[in-house]
Order: C-alpha cells, then sequence, then structure tokens
C-alpha cells in the first residue's frame, strides 16, 4: 500500500471505525458503556470540532528566509 | 501499471455517478435530515408540550392485573370486545384497544388507556401529537403510503451510491492536500468544497449506518407484510379454526405462563383471538428483549385461550430481526440524550454536506 494511500485513507479509517464501533456499541452494551460508546460515536464531531478551529484560529508558522 | 488516462477517465464516470446521485436525492434527503432533528428529540418535544398534568393515583402501588384492566376499559362500552393490549414504555399505563368484535376494520377501532395503579382512565396527550404524527409520516412516507415509501428507499439507495462514490473521489481530490485541510483563506468555492470534502469524510460511518438502515426501514411495510402473509401465517395456520372462540382464560395467566417460558423478555402487546395478529383461538402474546440490543426482537407466544396453556413459540426470521435492529441503529434513541446530541450534530454535519454539494453544483454550473 503506497504511502499516499495510507495518507488520504489512514486517519478517515480510524474515525470510521472508532465512529461505527461507537455506533453499534451503545447498541450491545449494557448500560456500563453507553457514555464511551457514545464518545467514540462522537468521534467525528471531535474532529470537525479539533480541524475547524485548528484552522481557525492557530496560524501556521512563518519560516524565516534565509 | 494503469496509465494516467485509464484513471482519470475512471475518476470522470465516478465524479459523474457521485453528482448525479446526489443531486437526484439531495431534496429528499435535506426533508429527511430536518424532520430528524425533530424526530430525533420525539419524546422531549412530547413531555415538554404536555407537561406531566397526569400521574398514577398510587404511583407506587402494585398493578391490577390484566383482567381487571381490559374490564375497566370496556366498562363504558359493553358491547365491545378486547382487539389488542399495549403498554406504555415510560408510565403505568395499559392501552386497551377494543371494538364490536376482532375483525372490525382499524378505523373502527376504539383506544382507551387505563391507570395499571387503579383502573382509572387516562387522558389523551393530545397536544402536539399532531405535529409530531405529521413529521414522522412526512419521514417516513411523505403522505404516499407505500409509494412514497418505495419513493423514500430509492433515494435512501442513490444516497449511499454517492457515499460509495464521494469516497472514491475523495482519494483523487485529496493527492495534494493533508487530512483536515480547510483553505479558509481561499476563495469561497475552495472553502466550500473543503467543509463538503471534509465533514463528508470524517461522518461517513454515520451517513452509511443511518442511509442503509433507512432503506430498510422504508421497507418495513413490504417486511412485515411478508413477516404476516408467510412466517406468521404459516405458524398461525397450525392452531387455526374456523369459529372465533371467547376467551374464558385469565389473560394474566396466559401472560405469566408466556413469560415463565422465556424468562429474558418482557411483555410487548396482546392480540385477542379473530384479531389480525392471531388465530382464532389463542392469545398471541408478543414477547421482547429486556437489553438494548434485543429489545427490538419480538417473539409471539400463542397462548390457548380457553385453557391457558402454551400452544406455540415462533422466532423472529433473520429479515426481521434486520429490521427490529436497523430502527434504533436509524433514529439514535437507544443510548439516551448523549447519543440523541450526537445524532444531531452528525445529521447537522450531513445537512452542510448536502447544503455545501447544491451550492458546489450550482457555481460550476455558473462559470462554465
Amino acid at each position: 500500500m503506497s504511502a499516499l494511500v495510507l495518507r488520504i485513507f489512514l486517519l478517515p479509517a480510524v474515525i470510521f471505525v472508532v465512529s461505527a464501533v461507537g455506533i453499534i456499541g451503545a447498541l450491545v452494551a449494557n448500560s456500563n458503556y453507553d457514555g464511551l460508546f457514545n464518545l467514540m460515536a462522537a468521534c467525528p464531531v471531535g474532529y470537525a470540532f479539533y480541524f475547524y478551529f485548528k484552522h481557525k484560529y492557530i496560524k501556521p508558522k512563518h519560516v524565516k528566509p534565509k | 501499471m494503469v496509465s494516467p488516462s485509464i484513471n482519470q477517465e475512471k475518476i470522470r464516470i465516478w465524479r459523474w455517478l457521485h453528482t448525479w446521485t446526489s443531486l437526484v436525492c439531495t431534496l429528499f434527503l435535506l426533508m429527511l435530515c430536518l424532520t430528524g432533528f425533530a424526530l430525533t428529540f420525539h419524546d422531549e418535544i412530547e413531555s415538554a408540550l404536555n407537561p406531566t398534568s397526569w400521574s398514577p393515583a398510587n404511583p407506587n402501588g402494585p398493578h391490577l392485573t390484566l383482567d381487571n384492566i381490559t374490564q375497566a376499559a370496556l366498562s363504558d362500552r359493553p358491547n365491545h370486545v378486547p382487539i389488542y393490549v399495549s403498554f406504555d414504555i415510560d408510565r403505568p399505563v395499559v392501552n386497551v384497544t377494543s371494538g364490536l368484535n376482532a375483525e372490525v376494520d382499524g378505523s373502527q377501532m376504539t383506544f382507551t388507556s387505563i391507570d395499571a395503579t387503579s383502573g382509572e382512565h387516562v387522558p389523551q396527550a393530545e397536544v402536539g401529537e399532531g405535529i409530531m404524527e405529521f413529521l414522522l409520516q412526512l419521514h417516513t412516507d411523505m403522505f404516499l403510503g407505500q409509494t412514497g415509501m418505495i419513493i423514500l428507499a430509492l433515494m435512501g439507495a442513490l444516497f449511499v451510491v454517492a457515499i460509495i462514490s464521494g469516497v472514491v473521489i475523495y482519494k483523487d481530490f485529496m493527492k495534494n492536500l493533508p487530512f483536515g485541510t480547510l483553505r479558509l483563506n481561499r476563495q469561497k468555492r475552495l472553502r466550500w468544497l473543503d467543509y463538503h470534502n471534509f465533514l463528508g469524510i470524517i461522518a461517513v460511518a454515520w451517513m452509511t449506518i443511518v442511509g442503509v438502515t433507512g432503506v430498510i426501514n422504508a421497507l418495513e411495510s413490504l417486511i412485515l407484510e411478508q413477516w404476516r402473509s408467510e412466517h406468521l401465517a404459516l405458524f398461525m395456520q397450525e392452531y387455526h379454526s374456523d369459529k372465533t372462540v371467547t376467551p374464558s382464560a385469565s389473560l394474566q395467566d396466559a401472560v405469566n405462563a408466556a413469560v415463565a417460558m422465556l424468562p429474558e423478555h418482557v411483555l410487548q402487546f396482546v392480540a385477542y383471538p379473530g384479531s389480525d395478529y392471531s388465530t382464532t383461538r389463542h392469545y398471541a402474546i408478543f414477547l421482547h428483549g429486556n437489553t438494548p440490543l434485543t429489545e427490538s426482537l419480538i417473539t409471539p407466544v400463542l397462548v390457548d385461550a380457553q385453557t391457558g396453556e402454551v400452544a406455540g413459540v415462533s422466532l423472529m426470521p433473520w429479515y426481521m430481526k434486520g429490521l427490529a435492529l436497523s430502527r434504533p441503529l436509524h433514529f439514535g434513541d437507544y443510548g439516551g440524550i448523549g447519543l440523541k446530541l450526537v445524532w444531531t450534530l452528525l445529521n447537522l454535519m450531513t445537512f452542510i454536506v448536502l447544503v455545501t454539494g447544491i451550492y458546489l453544483y450550482v457555481k460550476k454550473r455558473v462559470v462554465k
């Protein structure tokens, strides 16, 4: 598998799996782990906020010209 | 090695597929998203519109037997017979559906709610119920009955194709960009494109699950009909006789016998002899599981309405199990308020993906 595929699909794949496990896990779980699975299901929402604020408020560092 | 021109040709086909499958289903999906926002919180909305003016007469007291409750429900309708008995989930209320006989049409049935702790009548919640029913029907069949359900199932299938084709072209789009790139300082179209791709790819698990379960739910009436006309009918036929019997065995004892047979189960509803969901000589007692996973799985138990003896148990076929499990996964109502909020946020993300998709298509046409 090329590095390109890994770079493009690895993170989305992780989000996909964590989110899907959370959504289905909450259905299978018997109350005790509901909170954990809800958090896992919320994984995409967390990523969306993270990247939005990263791009909005954290400016890239400027490289000083040599 | 595949030549770049063949790759470009494939990508062009996937793009075409993504554009047109999305465009055809987008308006329907926008309607489903908007109604879905309200339906996710239907319990909360209904209880907010109907503040708890009613409470049981003896909140901690013992419950009356089902025989006493049906008797109380029919006290002012002596010529009626009970047809179905069902139960509220969050309050001790038993609902008795009755009619002149068990074979009458649904429009001629009467619905009475009884306080299980006292036998008194419970007033029906009216405020807001009409609005939620309107939204639910718009969401499930757009007031077109089975035709509407089939149209929505097709739109759901197109949505799933749009998701798959979107993931395929995402690879081509992201070749020169790191994951999560939002070019907020670039022109408006690029910003919207980044939001569309980014929100689409991270909510893809949720969109796929809700899309696929939506298609299954849209086919509900066909699946139910299949179950009723084949599986359930065959099961009932074994015990069928020509004349509808008048029940003489206690309903409470019949329910106790059914629950004793399937101890991990809880009573969901009862169909009387002669009704659509039973035979002419049995109580059909529908039980469901007692865990979040199994509470949608229904098992009917037939109990002889004259002797009170258990006659048979019918396990759900695979397609009914699929339908039962797709309901909670679609509505997200199985994990409390936390999961409902997650569902709402993911629904909002899908809504943004749809709106940005339309914007990108229109903008592209204008530029051309």
